[in-house]
């Protein structure tokens, strides 16, 4: 009680520090028992995380959808990709590329720093269109946003190598960058969402005129978690490109943005929902590609399923939307749920105690 | 300090809902706005809070003057409001809904702030509540208790009255009455219930057809042979 009754920042951080701290028991544990295997599902587990809780910080204050964020993943892998990669890779890759590029070789910090200025640049620049935008206009237009950023970089061969894949990207993607910047990015969404742009803006999601009623600039607000979703979007790509070594543009097109969608409408509208959904989606997706390789039940054998993983995971946002769409945790935090199941346990335990007294 | 409106004329594709409504709202003053269905009670209350932007006329407030302004804006000038049907946050807490409006339109800690408007409305143990489980009555309160919160020069209620009990709606006179008291504001009261009208106003304006036809105390209007007139149509 007195937790959620203090200074808003004061919340949002213990709900931070809960949150991280089970995401470091979950990687503690497969650090530990896990193997190779496990420790590679574990690191793009944690940089969809990290891209999921970005895609949240839009969508689930804003009330919004976007399918465009993906774009945004992708500007911050080549971005950064382009800076670190080897130059005589680069120099046999895209020779006709413009000299600071093919003969940058930077650090991963820095690098990824361009990538996501790259990404925030582009998201400023569209965004005060955007953000005029709600419901299905908003969704169908940042879809448009993200098929343009593919059909750029499939394109741009000078740059990208068009649609081939952009290979010698030094991997830097290591457990502790993935853990540092999820931390980072945990907090940073916490203190968005709680602050007071972030509750004016859920506020304005629930009811537009309400919200601007009590004093809500509701465009501002869009804006301000238009553009911070955006960097955060970038991190994940720029990780996902060091960690991979290689990308192409068809990394960053419509099978991951359905897999964050999916991620962030089963796990709910807040941050721990988008953790929940990226954590639930995850085990799915590995459960289902083993089966895809075929598998029986009783009497019927499978020798292939191919596509079962993506038929699973669009079942899985249709059920949902019907039978849950506030989505798993619904609109609450970590702390926030752990209070209410306190609460609802208390007035069990007093009439417990006074049966005993009886 | 006063909130005058000049001339206000708001017209939808040829339907003229207000027809040069000149007005002058005083601070510690209850108003009540009656009139017929249609007679433009509720659009004056939605040009006066910005929802919409009259066809012409203009409101001057202290040393402010504008023809147009925001929702925002307006709520930002101290020009709060309820709505005819109630518009609450549907998954937000009932602290929540308030601290909304004391995060920005007040200076100081939000949550402290939401906690002295909600408490001064007796809201105490259902501050965790979601605020759309709660009974007709108490959402009612609640939009007034998101109203008040922050900067209130004049506050606008729109049939707050509407389907409660007797008991509930002396409930909510006496929050309205307390309000003015503490916070010294200008009320504008829209209400079906002309007893409610009658008891808790100081002065009451007649409209109908978008026009002023009356206005002055509760038995000058009550005696005024022009609204007897349009009430009853004869």
């Amino acid at each position: 009680m007195s937790m959620l009754s203090g200074k808003w920042w004061k919340q949002s951080l213990v709900g931070s520090a809960l949150l991280l701290a089970i995401l470091l028991a979950i990687v503690a544990i497969v650090a530990l028992a896990g193997s190779t295997t496990d420790m590679r599902i574990l690191m793009v587990f944690l940089i969809n995380v990290i891209a999921a809780i970005s895609l949240q910080t839009y969508a689930g204050n804003s009330g919004n959808i976007s399918f465009g964020h993906v774009g945004f993943m992708a500007l911050g892998a080549y971005g950064s990709a382009l800076f670190t990669a080897d130059p005589a890779i680069k120099a046999i890759g895209i020779p006709d590329a413009p000299a600071f590029i093919r003969e940058a070789q930077i650090s991963f910090l820095p690098a990824m720093l361009i990538g996501t200025v790259i990404a925030v640049a582009v998201a400023a620049a569209i965004g005060r269109v955007f953000v005029r935008l709600s419901g299905a206009a908003a969704a169908v237009a940042t879809l448009g946003f993200m098929v343009i950023v593919y059909t750029l970089l499939s394109n741009a061969e000078q740059l990208t190598r068009g649609s081939k894949a952009f290979s010698g990207i030094p991997e830097y993607t290591t457990l502790g960058w993935c853990v540092a910047l999820l931390a980072l990015t945990i907090v940073v969404a916490r203190l968005l969402r709680d602050s007071n742009t972030g509750l004016g803006l859920r506020a304005c999601a629930d009811d537009p005129i309400a919200g601007q009623a009590a004093g809500v600039d509701i465009l501002n607000s869009r804006y301000v978690m238009w553009v911070a979703s955006a960097a955060g979007a970038a991190i994940a790509g720029a990780l996902y490109a060091h960690y991979i070594g290689a990308i192409l543009p068809k990394a960053f097109h419509f099978e991951l943005t359905f897999v964050l969608v999916t991620m962030v409408i089963v796990g709910g509208r807040s941050i721990t929902g988008a953790v929940a959904g990226a954590a639930l989606i995850t085990i799915l997706t590995e459960v289902l590609r083993r089966l895809e390789n075929g598998f029986s039940i009783g009497s019927i054998n499978l020798s292939e399923a191919p596509g079962l993983t993506t038929a699973v995971l669009a079942l899985m946002i249709v059920a949902t939307l019907t039978i849950r769409p506030q989505g798993l945790v619904s609109r609450w935090e970590i702390e926030e749920l752990l209070q209410r199941w306190q609460l609802r346990q208390k007035p069990q335990a007093s009439a417990r105690t006074e049966e005993n007294h009886a | 300090m006063h909130l005058q409106a000049n001339d206000v004329v708001m017209k939808f594709k040829g339907v003229t809902a207000l027809d040069g409504v000149d007005m002058e709202l005083r601070k510690g003053e209850i108003v009540g706005l009656i009139g017929p269905n249609g007679s433009g009670k509720t659009t004056f209350l939605n040009v006066l809070s910005g929802v919409f932007t009259p066809t012409n006329g203009n409101f001057r407030m202290g040393d402010r003057q504008w023809s147009k302004v925001s929702l925002r804006e307006a709520a930002r000038l101290g020009i709060r409001r309820t709505f005819q049907n109630i518009r609450l946050f549907p998954s937000f807490t009932v602290m929540e809904t308030v601290e909304v409006a004391s995060a920005w339109l007040d200076k100081g800690d939000r949550r402290e702030n939401a906690r002295i408007a909600l408490d001064a409305l007796n809201f105490g143990q259902y501050r965790d509540r979601i605020a759309s489980e709660l009974s007709y009555g108490m959402q009612r309160r609640l939009e007034i208790a998101r109203a008040i919160a922050g900067r209130l020069e004049f506050l606008l209620v729109d049939e707050p009255t509407a389907g409660l009990n007797h008991g509930e709606s002396q409930d909510i006179v006496e929050v309205l009455q307390r309000i003015r008291d503490q916070r010294g504001c200008g009320i504008v009261l829209i209400d079906h219930d002309l007893n409610v009208i009658m008891n808790v106003c100081d002065r009451v304006i007649v409209l109908a057809e978008g026009k002023i036809i009356s206005s002055g105390t509760p038995q000058q209007v009550r005696s005024d042979p022009k609204v007897i007139a349009a009430y009853l149509g004869s």
